[in-house]
């Protein structure tokens, strides 16, 4: 007898309707077949659902049966097959109604003795049945409360396929299920608590507002990391649904941790530099898993130290920060993941960190002061729009009793959000700020004031900035000028802009080749 | 190529490098391009590889100056200072001996292949080294001391406690050679050399051409360049963030800091000052006070 119900396969940030389809055949020898490009993982559901099923005093049927998952070409992963494989021989042996179980969607790992474990990606698998106008889904009561933020879905929370059972015969009434709640606002390092570094706090503030990435070079202790940690504090408040397209991916990763709430604080990831490619962008056999550039998914990643990076895993960010996704192709098919994140890299002014420190010598030698600059100003710096430049905190400074604190995180932020609403309306899109509209669209919108113009014309001589610099300068003081609110860009803007722009190791270079 | 092999015997052979004799003179050196001179009339600049771009500027004015006086500039081919000192002697259109620590055929450092090219052409490369042999950590002293020998009198711009350019001043003095040291900011790293010698008076400090020729009380028909003219007065705002740069270089922050001035004014006056040469933006993004600048400053 033949018995079909659903689950979902995970694709990439999204999940897929699968077809479960279990067949009871009249004769043949007893055997379990799992077809459909099963994964390992998968293909194990047979031990797990075996024990489950007898543990409801059903004795497995002694017959061939099949289990079908279709499309068959798609390449299937994880355990959440189980509850939908146990459900479907159950039906296909007339212990259950094959009519009740068939418009439902179910996912969830079984245990031996019956009971139901989490799985992931269960807030993807309710976008996908309202998407499908399915009846329900069946999961894990741990993960359902990420199922219920979706309206139109019901929501049937089960922690074993006993409950699931009588839910379908009828004989059990579900709990209810409230959906997650947003995450308790953690303690955000507040801009507030940063002493000095004035014009980094201002930095910051830009690249905030503009969304533009940012590189900052300080001596060892100078802040760095403190600074970075931060911009997501300032940074817009997320949308709902850049919420939910955080805590879908947070999910898929498996990484919802024991809270279970919908993110709405904006992720910080500071990888360490011997991260592999395969962990910074998202990869692995079969169907690849996001990497660290989407878990920063509008939110921040840091890397500090960026020196120390591989040059090879370094222009993998290259296409995320271009087109705000990433694309992994890999033996079981390709998949994308959002990937649209500020970056701010962090390094020393060179390896031994005291250059042009006013207390300490540097102690490099030519050649490593060479291969150093040959990484930073590799194939990242395109991509970046703004240069800080930290001093190391004075005795005085450090001890500050509290002398001058600035502006707090949410004051900023308020700024920030003004700026973007700015450009909300210029560019009307929420995802265009002034760092990543085309050339084309930026040049429209950045109207210089004669005097503007005047002066980004001497400095294009004097410093002998390329196209892309005079772009980046442009992008940076139309960021400025949307901060105070201006319409056309000022002197002013561009002053501050050139002082902002990225290194000038180039110029630096050319100085020491003696033009 | 105009290679050949001096020696004692050869007329070529200069006075300075006998000289040299308590401290083991040569016995042949291997010599590409124009001829060897007279030690009265070369003049060695030395220093560090790592130098500061004030340094660098600083060797190549000296190097241009001392080839427009007619003196030949003695240097060793290294990277930073030695490469200003040469080049600025080749850009005045003089003569420069490059003394190196390896073959004459051999291009070290790799960097300076092209300059090397253009001393062997327009100047003179020495070595002590035969064809083909490596540039070994232990030829750079000995090469030091024909640097020395081969000068009238050594200026050192710029170096640390250990380097080679005061290796070459300490040769130099054992050989009764004149050093010169330009005095540099006690917070300047490879400053400690030169400010090391002053100190135990075995350096005279010099600023300027001007100087060096004063100081080896050499008549040289040498006239430093006047300022630029109509050096465009600077607004007060202006003077006071010139005056805040020093040789040091600082951040925007910390001239706001010495001002008491806003940011935003801060940037306006050093993108206005660098746009006109005067202060310029370092390597990580700092600024620093540019010879213009200090004229200028000095001026008002």
């Amino acid at each position: 007898m033949l018995a079909k119900t659903e689950s979902v396969a995970l694709v990439g940030s999204d999940a897929r309707l699968i077809e479960v389809e279990v067949h009871v055949a009249l004769g043949g020898l007893p055997t379990f077949r799992l077809v459909g490009l099963p994964a390992k993982s998968v293909v194990e559901a047979e031990q797990r659902t075996r024990a489950a099923v007898e543990s409801l005093d059903h004795r497995w049927p002694q017959k061939r049966i099949t289990a079908n998952l279709a499309p068959g070409a798609l390449r299937k992963e994880g355990t959440h097959f189980d509850l939908a494989i146990a459900l479907g021989v159950l039906a296909a042996d007339k212990r259950l109604d094959g009519q009740a179980i068939a418009d439902w969607v179910c996912v969830g790992e079984l245990a031996l003795d019956g009971s139901i474990r989490p799985v992931r990606g269960v807030l993807a698998s309710a976008i996908e049945c309202r998407r499908a106008e399915r009846r329900g889904l069946l999961c894990p009561s741990v993960n359902a409360p990420e199922a219920a933020l979706i309206e139109g879905v019901e929501t049937v929370a089960v922690s074993s396929l006993r409950e699931a059972v009588e839910f379908f015969e009828g004989r059990w009434d579900p709990p209810k299920v409230l959906p997650m709640p947003p995450d308790v606002e953690p303690l955000v390092e507040d801009l507030r608590e940063v002493r000095g570094h004035e014009g980094a706090k201002r930095g910051l503030e830009i690249a905030a507002a503009g969304g533009h990435n940012l590189l900052m070079i300080g001596s060892p202790g100078s802040g760095k990391t403190m600074l970075a940690q931060r911009l997501p504090g300032i940074l817009p408040e997320m949308s709902f649904e850049e919420s939910m397209e955080v805590t879908k991916l947070y999910s898929i990763a498996g990484l919802l941790g024991e809270g279970r709430s919908l993110i709405r604080t904006r992720p910080f990831r500071a990888p360490h530099q011997h991260i592999s490619t395969a962990g910074l962008i998202g990869g692995g056999h079969g169907l690849a898993r996001p990497g660290e550039v989407s878990l920063a998914d509008r939110g921040v990643l840091f890397l500090d130290e960026l020196s120390l990076f591989r040059r090879d895993v370094l222009e993998s960010l290259r296409g995320p920060l271009e087109e705000g996704v990433i694309r992994l192709a890999r033996s079981g098919g390709v998949v994308n993941y959002p990937a649209n994140f500020s970056l701010i890299a962090a390094t020393n002014p060179c390896p031994c960190g005291f250059k042009e420190d006013p207390y300490r010598g540097c102690t490099c030698t030519p050649r490593q002061l060479r291969d150093h600059d040959a990484v930073i100003s590799g194939p990242l710096l395109d991509r970046i729009d703004i240069q800080l430049v930290l001093d190391r905190l004075t005795r005085d400074e450090l001890m500050g009793a509290g002398a001058e604190q600035g502006d707090s995180s949410a004051a900023v932020r308020e700024r920030v959000e003004k700026a973007r609403l700015v450009q909300l309306e210029r560019y009307g899109s929420a995802l265009k700020t002034n760092a990543n509209v085309p050339k084309r669209e930026l040049m429209t919108h950045a109207e210089l004031t004669p005097a503007a113009r005047t002066d980004l014309a001497d400095s294009i001589e004097k410093h002998h900035l390329s196209g892309r610099g005079v772009t980046r300068v442009l992008r940076v003081a139309r960021t400025i000028a949307d901060l105070e609110g201006a319409g056309s860009i000022y002197p002013e803007h561009i002053a501050d802009a050139l002082l902002l722009r990225l290194c000038a190791i180039e110029e630096h270079f050319q100085a020491e080749a003696g033009r | 190529m105009n290679m050949r092999q001096v020696t004692p015997r050869d007329p070529e052979w200069t006075d300075g490098l006998n000289a040299l004799d308590p401290i083991d003179p040569p016995e042949v050196l291997f010599v590409e391009g124009r001829p060897l001179v007279p030690r009265k009339k070369c003049v060695a600049v030395v220093g560090t590889r790592r130098c500061t771009v004030t340094g660098f500027e600083l060797a190549m004015e000296f190097g241009q100056a001392l080839a427009e006086a007619g003196f030949v500039v003695v240097s060793g081919l290294a990277m930073g200072i030695d490469t200003a000192a040469h080049r600025g002697a080749l850009e005045a259109g003089g003569h420069t001996i490059a003394v190196l620590g390896c073959g004459l055929d051999v291009a070290f450092p790799e960097r300076n292949a092209i300059l090397q090219k253009k001393i062997g052409a327009r100047g003179t490369l020495v070595t002590e080294q035969s064809l083909g042999t490596p540039p070994l950590a232990h030829h750079f002293p000995a090469r030091n001391r024909i640097i020395a020998g081969l000068s009238h009198a050594v200026v050192v711009v710029e170096g640390g406690f250990k380097s080679g350019a005061l290796i070459t001043a300490r040769l130099a003095l054992d050989a009764n050679r004149e050093v010169l040291a330009v005095p540099a900011s006690p917070r300047n790293p490879v400053g400690r050399g030169p400010n090391h010698l002053i100190r135990l008076g075995e350096a005279t400090p010099v600023t300027s051409p001007q100087e060096i020729f004063e100081s080896l009380e050499l008549e040289v028909a040498w006239r430093e360049a006047p300022p630029t003219p109509g050096q465009p007065d600077l607004e007060a705002g202006e003077l006071e963030v010139l005056h805040a740069l020093g040789a040091d270089s600082v951040s925007a922050d910390q001239i706001c800091r010495a001002t008491g001035r806003p940011p935003g004014s801060v940037a306006l006056t050093l993108s206005k000052l660098e746009i006109r040469g005067l202060a310029r933006r370092t390597r990580i993004g700092r600024y620093e006070i540019t010879r213009t600048g200090l004229n200028a400053s000095l001026a008002t």
